[in-house]
């Protein structure tokens, strides 16, 4: 899917919206439109094709159920759906034994999704995403790297201490000092 | 750390409401596990400082991920779903039609019935729910219900319940939803009498409806405010209460 432009959003509201009163199609519309891309976030949290079908079909059943709470003006709809993806992904990776060649460097890391579409930049949505960036940038490489690793890749404060031959404790502070300085530099922008 | 207590917002110390934002932190971005987890995620429910720190995260955090990037899902999974969806109705019991329960009793206990709903809302955990339909209970300075609104058939239809409310001859009644997002007042229907007991919900009045904190019923001018604003003559006003998450919650 392209990034979301409002109007786009407003699409999304909608089709949630009617889910809501229990209309299938506007679920399978929204499967449609954003499956590939929570496919693709459970994935890279799961690293098999297997768990993250799975896990999409849990995630669609919860938006199914949930429509009705789903507020648009609390949250963005991709991200409400978004959340609900990473979040089911995360139960179903503290079930399954980890994979362990899950530990390969991080540059690999960021270039190890199959297939997907040839990226479509909105203005908009760039600007937001450069935002974050340039701020996780000024947090240091060890940090950067660690909050990427545990959101993105789903990796525990215990695989980020051993990515890093460092302790938990440490990684535990990488993070929490991240957040405090990333909130401050999102929030001066 | 996960196993501590963070009270309810507003009663904080400084120590707990910086624990309380880098366990939203830790949450968003995965590194919660177990035990902690489960237990923020029970706070979380209650705790709208909390829910406030989850959502700045959640929608910053989304950002590192390419929203174009994507892998096409199975064909099975679709079909799953659908299963899934279908199994879901199979399994529900058939459920009585929502008036067959709720309207006999209705004028007399409308407040009380309210009263518990929101209770229950506040002090149990929201649940999924399979139909997003409101009630409102509006009633008049003396808390006398004077006018119940439901929405039923998945928010297809407004149902019209009417005590005793009395209106002049040149005057017409409006009804109108006051917006929990951004507190406007918007127009939801003009009635002659205080005798239309069902109303077709134009997609936009269902969002109204979805989107409001509380409904008023005025007393306008015939056709409506010619302002589209309400008159100083309100005669009721109630709280709009999801009623679909309440019957689930009980």
């Amino acid at each position: 899917m392209t990034a979301p432009t409002d109007n786009q959003d407003d699409e999304l509201i909608n089709l949630i919206a009617r889910c809501a009163l229990r209309d299938q199609a506007a679920l399978k519309a929204l499967f449609e439109r954003v499956g590939p891309y929570l496919n693709a976030l459970a994935w890279r949290i799961l690293k098999s094709r297997e768990l993250s079908n799975e896990v999409l079909q849990e995630a669609f059943l919860q938006i199914w159920n949930n429509a009705a709470s789903y507020r648009p003006h609390l949250a963005r709809p991709l991200t409400w759906m978004a959340s609900i993806a990473r979040y089911r992904a995360l139960d179903r990776l503290a079930v399954e034994t980890r994979i362990k060649d899950k530990f390969v460097a991080h540059n690999d890391l960021m270039d190890d999704l199959p297939g997907g579409d040839e990226p479509e930049h909105s203005v908009g949505a760039s600007q937001l995403r450069f935002h974050l960036h340039q701020c996780l940038t000024t947090l240091g490489d060890n940090i950067k790297r660690s909050i990427e690793l545990a959101y993105l890749y789903g990796y525990s404060r215990e695989e980020i201490a051993q990515q890093f031959a460092t302790n938990t404790n440490t990684v535990k502070s990488w993070l929490h000092r991240g957040a405090e300085r990333l909130r401050l530099c999102l929030e001066s922008k | 750390m996960p196993g501590k207590q963070i009270g309810p917002s507003g009663s904080q110390t400084p120590e707990s409401l910086v624990e309380g934002k880098n366990l939203a932190f830790d949450y968003v971005t995965g590194v919660l596990r177990g035990a902690g987890r489960d237990q923020f995620q029970q706070r979380l429910h209650k705790d709208t400082a909390l829910q406030a720190e989850v959502s700045f995260w959640e929608e910053q955090l989304m950002r590192l991920s390419d929203e174009q990037q994507g892998i096409e899902p199975d064909p099975d999974t679709w079909r799953g779903i659908e299963a899934r969806l279908q199994q879901q109705t199979s399994s529900r019991p058939v459920r009585e039609p929502r008036f067959a329960w709720l309207w006999p009793g209705i004028s007399a206990c409308a407040s009380l019935l309210l009263a518990v709903c929101i209770w229950l809302l506040v002090a149990r955990a929201p649940l999924q729910q399979p139909n997003a339909d409101y009630v409102a209970v509006l009633t008049d300075g003396s808390g006398a219900p004077q006018l119940t609104v439901l929405t039923a058939t998945g928010g297809a239809q407004l149902w019209l319940k009417w005590e005793a409310v009395e209106i002049a001859e040149d005057k017409n009644l409006q009804l109108w939803a006051i917006s929990k997002r951004d507190g406007q007042v918007r127009p939801l229907g003009v009635f002659a009498q205080a005798d239309v007991q069902q109303l077709a919900l134009t997609v936009p009045q269902w969002r109204l409806i979805k989107d409001a904190s509380h409904l008023i019923l005025t007393e306008e001018d015939v056709g409506g405010s010619p302002l589209d604003e309400p008159s100083e003559v309100v005669l009721a006003k109630g709280v709009c209460v999801l009623l679909a998450q309440v019957k689930k919650a009980i």
